[in-house]
Protein backbone atom coordinates (compact mmCIF):
# COMPACT_ATOMS: atom_id res chain seq x y z
CA UNK A 1 0.00 0.00 0.00
CA UNK A 2 1.56 3.37 -1.16
CA UNK A 3 0.44 6.97 -0.36
CA UNK A 4 1.39 9.58 -3.36
CA UNK A 5 1.76 12.97 -2.46
CA UNK A 6 2.90 16.13 -4.47
CA UNK A 7 3.53 19.94 -4.70
CA UNK A 8 0.04 20.42 -6.27
CA UNK A 9 1.12 19.47 -9.92
CA UNK A 10 1.10 16.41 -11.40
CA UNK A 11 4.62 14.72 -12.22
CA UNK A 12 4.71 15.61 -16.06
CA UNK A 13 4.50 19.45 -15.07
CA UNK A 14 8.29 19.36 -12.99
CA UNK A 15 10.86 20.63 -14.85
CA UNK A 16 14.12 18.96 -15.40
CA UNK A 17 12.72 15.90 -13.83
CA UNK A 18 15.26 13.61 -11.56
CA UNK A 19 14.56 10.33 -9.68
CA UNK A 20 15.21 8.82 -6.59
CA UNK A 21 14.97 6.15 -4.54
CA UNK A 22 15.46 5.87 -0.44
CA UNK A 23 14.87 3.75 2.32
CA UNK A 24 13.05 5.11 5.12
CA UNK A 25 10.30 6.22 7.03
CA UNK A 26 10.43 9.15 7.55
CA UNK A 27 8.96 10.11 3.66
CA UNK A 28 6.01 11.95 5.43
CA UNK A 29 8.29 14.13 6.65
CA UNK A 30 10.26 14.22 3.47
CA UNK A 31 7.15 15.23 1.69
CA UNK A 32 6.04 18.08 4.45
CA UNK A 33 9.60 19.64 4.11
CA UNK A 34 9.92 20.24 0.20
CA UNK A 35 6.35 21.55 0.10
CA UNK A 36 7.49 24.20 2.62
CA UNK A 37 10.69 25.11 0.85
CA UNK A 38 7.99 25.14 -1.98
CA UNK A 39 9.87 22.70 -4.51
CA UNK A 40 8.19 21.00 -7.08
CA UNK A 41 8.17 17.20 -6.01
CA UNK A 42 6.29 14.18 -6.64
CA UNK A 43 6.32 11.44 -4.10
CA UNK A 44 4.95 7.29 -3.87
CA UNK A 45 5.76 6.38 -0.91
CA UNK A 46 5.12 3.01 1.83
CA UNK A 47 6.21 2.76 5.56
CA UNK A 48 9.87 1.91 4.34
CA UNK A 49 10.18 3.61 1.11
CA UNK A 50 10.35 6.84 -1.16
CA UNK A 51 10.45 7.50 -4.70
CA UNK A 52 10.90 10.50 -5.52
CA UNK A 53 10.95 12.59 -8.61
CA UNK A 54 11.52 16.34 -8.39
CA UNK A 55 12.98 19.48 -10.04
CA UNK A 56 16.76 18.89 -10.56
CA UNK A 57 17.07 22.48 -10.63
CA UNK A 58 16.16 22.09 -6.37
CA UNK A 59 18.91 19.23 -6.26
CA UNK A 60 21.36 21.15 -3.39
CA UNK A 61 18.35 21.83 -1.42
CA UNK A 62 16.47 18.08 -1.80
CA UNK A 63 20.19 16.37 -0.44
CA UNK A 64 20.07 18.63 2.14
CA UNK A 65 16.79 17.69 3.31
CA UNK A 66 16.93 13.95 2.69
CA UNK A 67 20.30 14.26 4.52
CA UNK A 68 17.96 15.52 7.23
CA UNK A 69 15.58 13.50 7.45
CA UNK A 70 17.68 10.47 7.20
CA UNK A 71 20.37 10.82 10.22
CA UNK A 72 19.83 9.34 13.10
CA UNK A 73 19.91 13.09 14.09
CA UNK A 74 16.04 13.29 12.92
CA UNK A 75 14.70 11.05 15.54
CA UNK A 76 16.30 12.31 18.25
CA UNK A 77 15.27 15.80 17.25
CA UNK A 78 11.47 14.75 17.03
CA UNK A 79 11.70 13.52 20.12
CA UNK A 80 13.21 16.44 21.43
CA UNK A 81 10.61 18.88 19.74
CA UNK A 82 8.06 16.67 21.47
CA UNK A 83 9.09 16.92 24.83
CA UNK A 84 9.45 20.94 24.57
CA UNK A 85 6.23 21.91 26.28
CA UNK A 86 6.74 25.44 27.48
CA UNK A 87 8.15 28.39 26.96
CA UNK A 88 11.64 28.37 28.87
CA UNK A 89 12.28 24.95 26.69
CA UNK A 90 11.60 26.99 23.83
CA UNK A 91 13.88 29.66 24.78
CA UNK A 92 16.78 27.09 24.74
CA UNK A 93 16.91 27.50 20.51
CA UNK A 94 17.45 30.66 20.21
CA UNK A 95 21.19 30.93 20.11
CA UNK A 96 20.62 28.38 17.19
CA UNK A 97 18.27 30.61 15.82
CA UNK A 98 20.16 33.74 16.41
CA UNK A 99 23.39 32.20 14.46
CA UNK A 100 21.06 31.32 11.60
CA UNK A 101 19.43 35.00 11.43
CA UNK A 102 23.43 36.16 11.94
CA UNK A 103 22.21 38.36 15.24
CA UNK A 104 22.76 37.62 18.85
CA UNK A 105 21.06 36.35 21.65
CA UNK A 106 20.52 39.43 23.25
CA UNK A 107 19.20 41.19 20.38
CA UNK A 108 16.53 38.37 20.13
CA UNK A 109 15.60 38.46 24.17
CA UNK A 110 14.94 42.04 23.40
CA UNK A 111 11.66 41.42 21.10
CA UNK A 112 8.78 40.64 22.02
CA UNK A 113 8.25 37.42 23.84
CA UNK A 114 5.21 36.49 21.77
CA UNK A 115 7.76 37.15 18.89
CA UNK A 116 10.70 35.45 20.38
CA UNK A 117 8.39 31.96 21.19
CA UNK A 118 7.09 32.48 17.60
CA UNK A 119 10.70 32.27 15.97
CA UNK A 120 11.59 29.27 18.41
CA UNK A 121 8.24 27.62 17.37
CA UNK A 122 8.74 28.62 13.65
CA UNK A 123 12.63 27.39 13.65
CA UNK A 124 10.97 23.50 15.69
CA UNK A 125 8.69 23.74 12.29
CA UNK A 126 10.68 23.99 9.63
CA UNK A 127 13.84 22.03 11.02
CA UNK A 128 13.52 19.63 8.13
CA UNK A 129 13.50 22.18 5.58
CA UNK A 130 16.61 23.56 3.91
CA UNK A 131 18.61 25.74 5.24
CA UNK A 132 17.75 29.21 2.86
CA UNK A 133 14.12 28.36 3.56
CA UNK A 134 14.34 28.42 7.10
CA UNK A 135 16.31 31.32 7.30
CA UNK A 136 14.27 33.76 4.93
CA UNK A 137 11.07 32.28 7.24
CA UNK A 138 12.61 33.57 10.17
CA UNK A 139 13.85 36.86 8.35
CA UNK A 140 10.43 37.39 7.21
CA UNK A 141 8.79 36.91 11.03
CA UNK A 142 11.30 39.65 12.60
CA UNK A 143 10.23 41.81 9.67
CA UNK A 144 6.25 40.87 9.24
CA UNK A 145 5.02 40.55 12.69
CA UNK A 146 3.85 44.40 13.01
CA UNK A 147 1.28 43.89 15.64
CA UNK A 148 2.89 42.35 17.85
CA UNK A 149 6.00 45.09 17.24
CA UNK A 150 3.28 47.43 17.89
CA UNK A 151 2.24 46.52 20.77
CA UNK A 152 5.64 46.43 22.33
CA UNK A 153 6.33 49.94 20.64
CA UNK A 154 3.65 51.30 22.45
CA UNK A 155 4.22 49.51 25.78
CA UNK A 156 7.75 51.47 25.39
CA UNK A 157 5.87 54.87 25.15
CA UNK A 158 4.01 54.12 27.94
CA UNK A 159 6.59 52.90 30.51
CA UNK A 160 8.43 56.49 29.35
CA UNK B 1 6.34 -1.35 -5.17
CA UNK B 2 9.18 -2.67 -8.04
CA UNK B 3 11.25 -4.78 -7.07
CA UNK B 4 14.87 -4.50 -8.07
CA UNK B 5 15.10 -7.50 -10.53
CA UNK B 6 11.53 -6.47 -11.98
CA UNK B 7 13.17 -2.76 -12.92
CA UNK B 8 16.32 -4.21 -14.26
CA UNK B 9 14.27 -6.73 -16.80
CA UNK B 10 11.72 -4.07 -17.70
CA UNK B 11 14.49 -1.24 -18.21
CA UNK B 12 16.46 -3.77 -20.62
CA UNK B 13 12.79 -4.50 -22.67
CA UNK B 14 12.24 -0.81 -22.77
CA UNK B 15 15.90 -0.04 -24.05
CA UNK B 16 16.68 -2.89 -25.82
CA UNK B 17 19.69 -3.77 -24.26
CA UNK B 18 20.74 -6.67 -22.28
CA UNK B 19 19.81 -7.16 -18.47
CA UNK B 20 23.47 -7.62 -18.16
CA UNK B 21 24.56 -4.01 -19.23
CA UNK B 22 21.38 -2.55 -17.10
CA UNK B 23 22.93 -4.57 -14.11
CA UNK B 24 26.17 -3.48 -13.84
CA UNK B 25 24.95 0.22 -13.49
CA UNK B 26 25.73 1.71 -10.29
CA UNK B 27 23.24 1.43 -7.66
CA UNK B 28 22.32 5.14 -7.64
CA UNK B 29 21.07 4.90 -11.62
CA UNK B 30 19.65 1.55 -11.02
CA UNK B 31 17.52 2.71 -7.88
CA UNK B 32 16.23 5.77 -10.24
CA UNK B 33 15.18 4.04 -12.60
CA UNK B 34 12.88 1.73 -9.97
CA UNK B 35 11.47 5.73 -8.91
CA UNK B 36 10.40 6.34 -12.41
CA UNK B 37 8.93 2.93 -12.93
CA UNK B 38 6.99 3.51 -9.49
CA UNK B 39 6.09 7.34 -10.19
CA UNK B 40 5.07 7.35 -13.91
CA UNK B 41 1.46 6.24 -14.29
CA UNK B 42 1.60 4.95 -18.24
CA UNK B 43 -1.52 6.31 -19.68
CA UNK B 44 -0.77 7.59 -22.93
CA UNK B 45 1.83 8.11 -25.52
CA UNK B 46 3.07 10.91 -23.72
CA UNK B 47 3.74 9.50 -20.96
CA UNK B 48 5.34 6.55 -22.60
CA UNK B 49 7.87 8.92 -23.33
CA UNK B 50 8.47 10.89 -19.89
CA UNK B 51 9.17 6.75 -18.76
CA UNK B 52 11.54 5.97 -21.66
CA UNK B 53 13.34 9.31 -21.22
CA UNK B 54 13.66 8.78 -17.65
CA UNK B 55 15.17 5.07 -18.05
CA UNK B 56 17.29 6.36 -20.85
CA UNK B 57 19.27 9.08 -19.39
CA UNK B 58 19.78 7.11 -16.31
CA UNK B 59 21.21 4.35 -18.26
CA UNK B 60 23.12 6.90 -20.27
CA UNK B 61 24.26 8.40 -16.59
CA UNK B 62 24.87 5.29 -15.96
CA UNK B 63 27.38 4.18 -18.22
CA UNK B 64 29.20 7.42 -18.24
CA UNK B 65 29.72 6.53 -14.64
CA UNK B 66 31.38 2.85 -14.96
CA UNK B 67 33.92 4.36 -17.72
CA UNK B 68 34.54 6.77 -14.93
CA UNK B 69 35.29 4.36 -12.20
CA UNK B 70 37.90 3.02 -14.66
CA UNK B 71 39.53 6.37 -15.26
CA UNK B 72 39.78 6.97 -11.56
CA UNK B 73 41.07 3.33 -10.98
CA UNK B 74 43.47 4.40 -13.61
CA UNK B 75 44.25 7.83 -12.28
CA UNK B 76 44.88 9.97 -9.60
CA UNK B 77 41.50 11.60 -9.67
CA UNK B 78 38.84 10.66 -7.25
CA UNK B 79 35.60 9.33 -8.42
CA UNK B 80 33.79 11.00 -5.50
CA UNK B 81 35.18 14.01 -7.43
CA UNK B 82 34.74 13.05 -10.53
CA UNK B 83 30.52 11.86 -9.76
CA UNK B 84 30.38 15.55 -8.57
CA UNK B 85 31.02 16.74 -12.23
CA UNK B 86 27.90 17.70 -14.00
CA UNK B 87 26.74 15.21 -16.90
CA UNK B 88 27.68 16.99 -19.64
CA UNK B 89 31.61 17.46 -18.19
CA UNK B 90 31.12 13.66 -17.25
CA UNK B 91 30.18 12.47 -20.87
CA UNK B 92 33.11 15.15 -21.82
CA UNK B 93 35.43 13.62 -19.77
CA UNK B 94 34.58 9.87 -20.80
CA UNK B 95 34.28 10.88 -24.47
CA UNK B 96 38.05 12.52 -23.96
CA UNK B 97 39.85 9.26 -21.80
CA UNK B 98 37.48 6.87 -24.01
CA UNK B 99 39.96 8.90 -27.20
CA UNK B 100 42.90 8.82 -25.26
CA UNK B 101 43.41 7.62 -21.99
CA UNK B 102 47.14 9.16 -21.97
CA UNK B 103 46.17 12.30 -22.40
CA UNK B 104 45.67 13.01 -19.13
CA UNK B 105 46.80 17.23 -18.30
CA UNK B 106 43.82 18.02 -20.97
CA UNK B 107 41.30 15.76 -18.86
CA UNK B 108 42.98 17.04 -15.48
CA UNK B 109 42.30 20.77 -17.06
CA UNK B 110 38.81 20.14 -17.56
CA UNK B 111 37.76 18.19 -14.69
CA UNK B 112 39.43 21.01 -12.06
CA UNK B 113 37.18 23.37 -13.48
CA UNK B 114 34.27 22.25 -13.20
CA UNK B 115 34.89 21.43 -10.06
CA UNK B 116 35.20 24.83 -9.13
CA UNK B 117 31.67 25.94 -10.85
CA UNK B 118 30.03 23.36 -8.68
CA UNK B 119 31.64 24.59 -5.20
CA UNK B 120 30.45 28.11 -7.06
CA UNK B 121 26.71 26.48 -6.76
CA UNK B 122 26.95 25.10 -3.13
CA UNK B 123 28.39 28.58 -2.64
CA UNK B 124 25.63 30.18 -4.15
CA UNK B 125 22.91 28.43 -1.76
CA UNK B 126 24.89 28.74 1.41
CA UNK B 127 25.22 32.81 0.97
CA UNK B 128 22.21 33.60 -1.23
CA UNK B 129 24.40 35.35 -3.85
CA UNK B 130 23.09 34.52 -7.29
CA UNK B 131 25.51 32.09 -9.01
CA UNK B 132 25.78 33.84 -12.53
CA UNK B 133 27.46 36.79 -9.93
CA UNK B 134 29.56 34.67 -8.72
CA UNK B 135 30.27 32.63 -12.06
CA UNK B 136 31.40 36.18 -13.20
CA UNK B 137 34.25 36.65 -10.57
CA UNK B 138 37.41 36.50 -12.25
CA UNK B 139 39.21 32.73 -11.84
CA UNK B 140 41.39 33.42 -9.35
CA UNK B 141 39.27 34.61 -7.59
CA UNK B 142 36.87 31.68 -7.76
CA UNK B 143 39.44 29.33 -6.92
CA UNK B 144 39.71 30.77 -3.66
CA UNK B 145 36.45 31.45 -2.89
CA UNK B 146 35.97 27.31 -3.16
CA UNK B 147 39.06 26.38 -1.39
CA UNK B 148 37.98 28.51 1.39
CA UNK B 149 34.55 26.79 1.59
CA UNK B 150 36.22 23.61 1.16
CA UNK B 151 38.09 24.04 3.86
CA UNK B 152 35.47 25.72 6.33
CA UNK B 153 32.02 24.08 5.43
CA UNK B 154 31.07 21.79 8.18
CA UNK B 155 28.61 19.16 7.29
CA UNK B 156 25.40 19.09 9.62
CA UNK B 157 26.21 22.74 10.83
CA UNK B 158 25.07 26.62 10.21
CA UNK B 159 27.98 27.84 8.51
CA UNK B 160 26.78 31.13 9.46
CA UNK B 161 30.07 32.22 10.05
CA UNK B 162 31.71 30.83 7.00
CA UNK B 163 28.45 31.95 4.61
CA UNK B 164 29.84 36.17 6.03
CA UNK B 165 33.96 35.13 5.06
CA UNK B 166 32.65 34.59 1.25
CA UNK B 167 30.20 37.31 1.02
CA UNK B 168 33.21 39.65 2.39
CA UNK B 169 35.70 37.82 -0.36
CA UNK B 170 33.25 38.13 -2.87
CA UNK B 171 32.83 41.23 -2.50
CA UNK B 172 36.25 42.87 -1.40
Amino acid sequence: MSTVKSSGRILKDINNRAYAKYETEYSELVAAALEDSSIPYFARYSLTELSLTYDSEYRIQVEEIIKKCTSGECRNLLREIKNRKNKSDYAAILPEIAEILETSVGILKSRPAELQELLCKTYTDLWFCDSETIRKRLSDLLMTEPHINEKVNKKHEFER
Amino acid sequence: MISKKETIKNAAVLLDVSEESISALPEENINAMISAFENVDVNSDGDKKILYEAIDNEWQKGSVLIILKELADNTCIAYSSLCRLDFETQKSVAFEYMADSTNMEHIYTITSRALVLIELEYVSNLTGISFDELKALDDRKKEQICGHYSMKFESGGTNVELAAELKEMVYS
